[in-house]
C-alpha cells in the first residue's frame, strides 16, 4: 500500500465529517460540488446527523417586531455572543397541580397526563408549556416573581427541577436556557441547570413589556436541513 | 502515577523517532488497543505520519495532558493550535484519523468547516480537487433549487 495514494481516500471519509460542521447555507451551495456531495448532503442520515451537531451550537434568536414602524425591518438576528454574569437565587417552596392532554399524531389518540403533584393550595399565576432540552416541561409563576420549572421524566411523572426569583418577563426558550427581557429592554438567558445568567448584548424598547401584551416576540431557532416535504414517500 | 512512568517510541514515516510517556501516547485510541491488545514491542511504526505532523500532534497531547491548566488557557491554546496552513490542516485530519483521536479530528474537521464555509462550489473543487460530474443543465437546476444559498 502506497501511502501517498491514500491521502485523498483518508480525506473522503473526513469530507462528511467536515460537512456535517457546515452550516446549511454552504450545505445547499455545496450540493453542486459533485455528484457524490449532492448525494451525501440529500441522505437522511446525514441531515440527521447534521441536526444532531448543530443541536451543539449555541441557538441563534430571532427577534419579530410586530409593531416596527415600517422603515424599520421586523426581524433580527441574534446569536449569543453575550457574557456571563452573576446570578442570584433564593430558594422556596410551592406546589400546585394540574392535568393536561396530550395529542399523539401517530395514532391520532388523546390521553391525559396528570401534572406535577399538589400539596397545596394552587398558587399559580401562570404556568407554560416548555420545552427544556428536549422535555416537556412546565414553567410556573407560582407566585409574583417566583417561578418553578418542572420536567416530565416519563408521562405523569414530574420532576422538580428548579426554583428561581425573576423580575424579567420570559420572552421564550431553548435548550435549558429562558430568554428574558429586562424591564430595561436588554435580553439576558437564564441556564435552568448551570443557573447561570448571561447578558446577549442586545436591546429592544418594545421587549420590556409582559409577554401577552408584548409585540415583539423572540424566538429560538437553529438550522437544519431536514425538509418540510419528505422525500421519496411524499 | 509517577512510580512506573513507561515510555512508548514512535516511528514516523520518515524513520524519526518520539519517545513518549504511555499515558500521553494513549490519546491516541489506535496505539492505546495496540498497548491493551499487548502488541508493542519496541517501536510503534506510524506509517501513515510524518515527524512535521506527528510534532504537532504531540504538542497538543502534551498541553491537554497537563496537570492544572486553566479552561481558558486550554481555548487559546487550541484556537493557536487550528491556525495552520492548509497542507498542514490537511496532514492533520490524515494524522488524527490514522491515530483515531477524535478531539483532534472534530477540531480539525471544524476549522476546514469554518474556512470553507463561505466558499462556491468551483473553490470547494479547486480546494478539495474533485471533478464536476454534472451537465451544466443538472447543475443549473441545483443551483436554481437552493437559489437563496447563492446569495
Amino acid at each position: 500500500m502506497d501511502t501517498n495514494d491514500n491521502g485523498w481516500d483518508f480525506l473522503e471519509d473526513s469530507i462528511r465529517e467536515i460537512l456535517l460542521r457546515s452550516p446549511v447555507k454552504s450545505l445547499l451551495r455545496f450540493k453542486c460540488v459533485c455528484k457524490n456531495w449532492y448525494t451525501l448532503i440529500k441522505n437522511p442520515n446525514f441531515i440527521r446527523e447534521h441536526l444532531n451537531f448543530s443541536k451543539n451550537n449555541p441557538p441563534q434568536l430571532l427577534i419579530y417586531d410586530y409593531g416596527a414602524p415600517n422603515d424599520l425591518p421586523p426581524l433580527t438576528f441574534i446569536s449569543d455572543n453575550g457574557i456571563d454574569s452573576p446570578t442570584h437565587e433564593r430558594n422556596l417552596d410551592f406546589n400546585f397541580g394540574f392535568k393536561f392532554l396530550s395529542f399523539n399524531f401517530g395514532n391520532e389518540v388523546f390521553e391525559m397526563i396528570e401534572g406535577p403533584p399538589h400539596d397545596y393550595a394552587i398558587r399559580s399565576c401562570t404556568a407554560d408549556l416548555i420545552i427544556l432540552d428536549d422535555s416537556i416541561a412546565i414553567l410556573n409563576e407560582v407566585d409574583l416573581f417566583v417561578f418553578y420549572v418542572w420536567v416530565m421524566i416519563q408521562p405523569g411523572v414530574w420532576n422538580k427541577f428548579a426554583i428561581f426569583h425573576c423580575f424579567s418577563s420570559v420572552k421564550s426558550c431553548c435548550d435549558s436556557s429562558l430568554i428574558l427581557a429586562t424591564r430595561r429592554s436588554r435580553l439576558i438567558s437564564y441556564n435552568v441547570k448551570t443557573k447561570k445568567t448571561r447578558h446577549l448584548e442586545f436591546r429592544h424598547p418594545r421587549l420590556s413589556r409582559s409577554l401577552i401584551l408584548s409585540d415583539c416576540g423572540v424566538h429560538c431557532y437553529k438550522e437544519s436541513l431536514v425538509t418540510l416535504k419528505r422525500q421519496g414517500n411524499g | 502515577m509517577s512510580s512506573s512512568t513507561k515510555f512508548l517510541t514512535l516511528k514516523t514515516c520518515d524513520d524519526k523517532k518520539f519517545v513518549l510517556d504511555e499515558a500521553i501516547a494513549v490519546r491516541s485510541q489506535t496505539i492505546k488497543n495496540m498497548v491493551e491488545d499487548d502488541c508493542v514491542s519496541n517501536v510503534i511504526p506510524l506509517p501513515n505520519v510524518n515527524s512535521k505532523t506527528m510534532t504537532k500532534v504531540i504538542e497538543y497531547w502534551k498541553k491537554h495532558s497537563e496537570e492544572g491548566v486553566s479552561k481558558d488557557v486550554l481555548m487559546d491554546f487550541d484556537k493557536a493550535f487550528v491556525k495552520v496552513h492548509h497542507s498542514i490542516l490537511h496532514a492533520l485530519i490524515l494524522a488524527a484519523n490514522f491515530l483515531n483521536d477524535k478531539e483532534i479530528l472534530d477540531m480539525m474537521c471544524q476549522e476546514v468547516a469554518d474556512r470553507i464555509k463561505g466558499k462556491t462550489p468551483e473553490e470547494i473543487r479547486k480546494e478539495f480537487d474533485i471533478k464536476n460530474d454534472f451537465t451544466p443543465e443538472e447543475e443549473e437546476e441545483i443551483r436554481k433549487e437552493n437559489a437563496w444559498a447563492f446569495e
